[in-house]
């Protein structure tokens, strides 16, 4: 079966997400990292959903995708604001939730 | 092997032109993105030339074309869109049209975009929009169609904004992109309905179906009204054409390549495509009205009228399209197929070849203003005689391109029974020869007005001018009419040959002296038009003041230099619609939610008073005891929070890790 090709890639997209939102400083690119793990997770829903050969997995991942640009939309409006008023996207920079 | 086979490797090249040109072109390349995109160009257009000569020789494979199928993606059983590509005739001459302009347009702008900002990015689309268009002439399916036809609408954007620093720019690429997606909705409704219907995206099925009569015919109507408003919003008709006039923001050879050849005769393109089905849906073979020859007529004639009054040399032009996309539109709704097709055909040369040569005066003037020319015609020879060819084109003089297929119109226009178009159509020759030669009087005749220094410009601009000069003037032969249309003979598919055999209405007119009292005629308005222009503009017989002077005249000129006002109408329309809900709103909140509110906070006090004695007395004491414990624990816990969300995200996902691996060893 084909299934384990989709699941690695979904693996190796789903690492490169994580490694991204960990590493990287840059808001944007955190945000981006996100998409790029919720699109690995889309992978898995499609390939076990053709596996089973139903529907399921491909209408599940249209909302995933739904909700996600809805995240990226309101996210990508948050980091305008944090940059408006701080001039820098930097996630090291906004701790004001600091104990 | 079949060479129309390979005609898939058209869009992919030019893909991977763009990619290449993209990632490489600054770096591999030192900003030379041309050295990517233009081979693949070349070898676009050898196919196109290749595929054209066996369409040539071969009639039943130019009806009939060949198909190539895969299935691209699964979505349920027996329920799958597929990738495929259809060449006919009709996709051959599409594939020349398109990959001729475009490759002109590409060496041109080596000259003319030369040291100019984004340079790279600038080929890179201009690839990828041919790849689009390219995939939209080839697709055989409605699906990929739009695929394609989405991919030219971004990247139009992205070309109207090419100078996107100043503001007006990117607004003009913004007005663009929403008015042509406005119209979009009306295509992706009417192929989800044709799919619905259908159960098929094939444009051969689609008309097969239509034509026998198994397509629904209310929902026929409805797919067929729809997809005619994406036609609407990509080929610039009333009401929705404001975005082409401003989409001459771009720099000029984009304006030659996508808002006057290629990109805007989409919308002619598809409705040519599946015109079995909008015969059948509109009753074109009725002869009477119907919308697609009502819109196409409206176009041409209150764009040739815009046309008049514009200063703007790029926006005589743009208006100018605008009207010719009318013909083409109205002379597939009144049934003539061939000679729709053939105006296309002629003119994206002529059409391209205008706009190239105002660029190549504009790149010498410095300047979109015509009252800063005139006189260029001693300064730059070559861009005013190969304008001149293209000006004798559009307004339909023997014996250039355009009197063949502007002709072919009106003719049957005047056979097909709607005379009324044919009224206009006589119309809007007359004023097209009057609009364009105001135009070149006030750019290349009289004494010249501007301050710099013109001067002809180099072989790279002035090259492609020629080179597409050659079609402009003699192309129009293959299209005469009777039975030498040898034009007809290549490119209309066998769909369209079986709705003109089952209409009597639709059949192909004799050749005899009706012909060519009609063509007499149109060519008789067409030098009036051009006495006219010459008359007022050359000569200056007319007092200068007429305008002001007269009423009737300025309040026309003052409509008509404020294009109907229809830009206004539309803002009125957004700010009507708003004003109206932001009051209720307003209102709503004011007097519901407020008094809810009120309310709510007078009984909440009163409940509160009751409840401050028991707190203060029996629940102060539990509670400060356990704050403390609280504020001990809390004191804690707080070192933990950084307010790194980083840190947070990783302590998150080692946990998951975590709860994973515990999951498998309990499953195990």
């Amino acid at each position: 079966m084909k299934l384990n090709l989709f699941l690695t890639l979904s693996a190796f997209l789903f690492c490169l997400g994580v490694y991204g939102m960990l590493a990287r400083r840059n808001a944007v690119m955190i945000l981006m990292s996100i998409e790029l793990m919720l699109n690995a997770i889309n992978i898995n829903l499609v390939a076990f959903g053709a596996l089973h050969g139903n529907l399921t997995g491909q209408i599940f991942a249209f909302f995933v995708i739904a909700v996600a640009a809805a995240e990226v939309g309101i996210g990508l409006a948050i980091v305008l604001l944090i940059y408006r008023n701080r001039a820098s996207v930097n996630v090291d920079d906004v701790d004001l939730m600091k104990g | 092997m079949q060479i129309l086979e390979l005609f898939w490797l058209l869009p992919v090249v030019n893909i991977i032109a763009c990619l290449l040109a993209f990632f490489f072109g600054k770096t591999v390349s030192r900003g030379k993105a041309q050295v990517w995109t233009l081979p693949a160009i070349a070898f676009s257009w050898v196919m196109s030339i290749l595929g054209a000569v066996a369409v040539i020789g071969d009639s039943h494979l130019a009806h009939e074309g060949i198909t190539k199928t895969y299935k691209w993606f699964e979505f349920g059983p027996d329920m799958f869109f597929q990738m495929g590509i259809h060449i006919d005739g009709f996709a051959v001459v599409m594939c020349l049209v398109v990959t001729t302009i475009s490759m002109m347009v590409q060496i041109y702008s080596i000259g003319y975009m030369r040291g100019e900002p984004r340079y790279v990015e600038f080929y890179a689309v201009l690839a990828v929009f041919t790849a689009g268009m390219l995939i939209l002439v080839t697709a055989d399916n409605l699906f990929l169609g739009i695929f394609g036809w989405e991919i030219m609408g971004l990247t139009s954007y992205l070309l109207i904004g090419h100078y996107y620093e100043k503001r007006e720019n990117s607004n003009a690429a913004i007005k663009a992109f929403i008015t042509t997606k406005t119209g979009d909705v009306g295509l992706i409704i009417g192929a989800v309905v044709v799919y619905w219907a259908t159960e098929t995206f094939n444009f051969g099925a689609v008309n097969a179906k239509a034509l026998e009569g198994e397509f629904h015919a209310p929902l026929l109507l409805v797919a067929c009204i729809a997809l005619f408003i994406g036609v609407i919003g990509k080929s610039a008709q009333f009401p929705l054409h404001t975005w082409l006039p401003d989409a001459m923001a771009g720099p000029t050879p984009v304006s030659a390549l996508i808002h006057a050849a290629t990109m805007v005769v989409a919308g002619v393109y598809l409705v040519a495509r599946m015109w079995p089905t909008f015969v059948t849906a509109m009753n074109v073979h009725i002869a009477n009205v119907n919308l697609i020859a009502l819109i196409g007529a409206i176009t041409a004639i209150i764009a040739a009228l815009l046309a008049l009054v514009q200063f703007d040399l790029k926006k005589v032009l743009a208006y100018s399209t605008v009207s010719q996309l009318g013909y083409m539109i109205f002379a597939l709704g009144i049934g003539a197929w061939g000679a729709g097709v053939f105006h296309l055909f002629t003119h994206a040369f002529f059409k391209a070849l205008l706009f190239l040569g105002a660029g190549s005066v504009i790149h010498s003037v410095h300047s979109n203003d015509m009252r800063d020319m005139g006189g260029l015609r001693r300064i730059m020879p070559r861009t005013y005689w190969t304008w001149i060819v293209g000006t004798l084109a559009l307004c339909g003089v023997f014996p250039m391109a355009g009197f063949f297929s502007k002709d072919e119109i009106l003719a049957s226009a005047y056979h097909n029974g709607y005379k009324w178009v044919w009224a206009i159509g006589l119309a809007v020759a007359f004023l097209t020869a009057f609009y364009m030669f105001r135009a070149t009087h006030l750019t290349f005749h009289k004494n010249y007005r501007g301050h710099g220094h013109p001067h002809e410009s180099e072989g790279l601009i002035t090259g492609p001018l020629i080179f597409l000069a050659i079609p402009s003037a003699i192309i129009g032969f293959i299209g005469a009419p009777g039975s030498f249309n040898l034009f007809e003979k290549w490119a209309t598919p066998a769909a369209v040959e079986e709705t003109i055999a089952k209409y009597p209405v639709l059949h192909p007119h004799p050749v005899d002296t009706t012909t060519f009292v009609l063509a007499g005629i149109s060519v008789a308005l067409a030098l009036l038009g051009v006495l006219v222009a010459t008359v007022v503009f050359y000569w200056e017989k007319t007092p200068g003041d007429i305008v002001e002077r007269v009423a009737p005249i300025r309040y026309l000129h003052r409509f008509l230099a404020n294009k109907y006002f229809l830009d206004h109408l539309y803002g009125g329309i957004v700010y009507g619609i708003r004003k109206p809900i932001a009051d209720a709103c307003y209102w709503f909140n004011q007097n519901v939610i407020d008094q809810v509110l009120n309310l709510t906070a007078a009984g909440t006090l009163e409940l509160g008073k009751g409840t401050y004695l028991f707190d203060q007395n029996v629940l102060d004491g539990f509670y400060n005891g356990s704050a403390v414990g609280t504020d001990r624990i809390g004191g804690f816990f707080r070192k933990i929070q950084t307010g790194n969300i980083q840190q947070y995200a990783a302590v998150f996902f080692a946990a998951m890790a975590l709860l994973a691996l515990a999951l498998v060893f309990a499953v195990r």
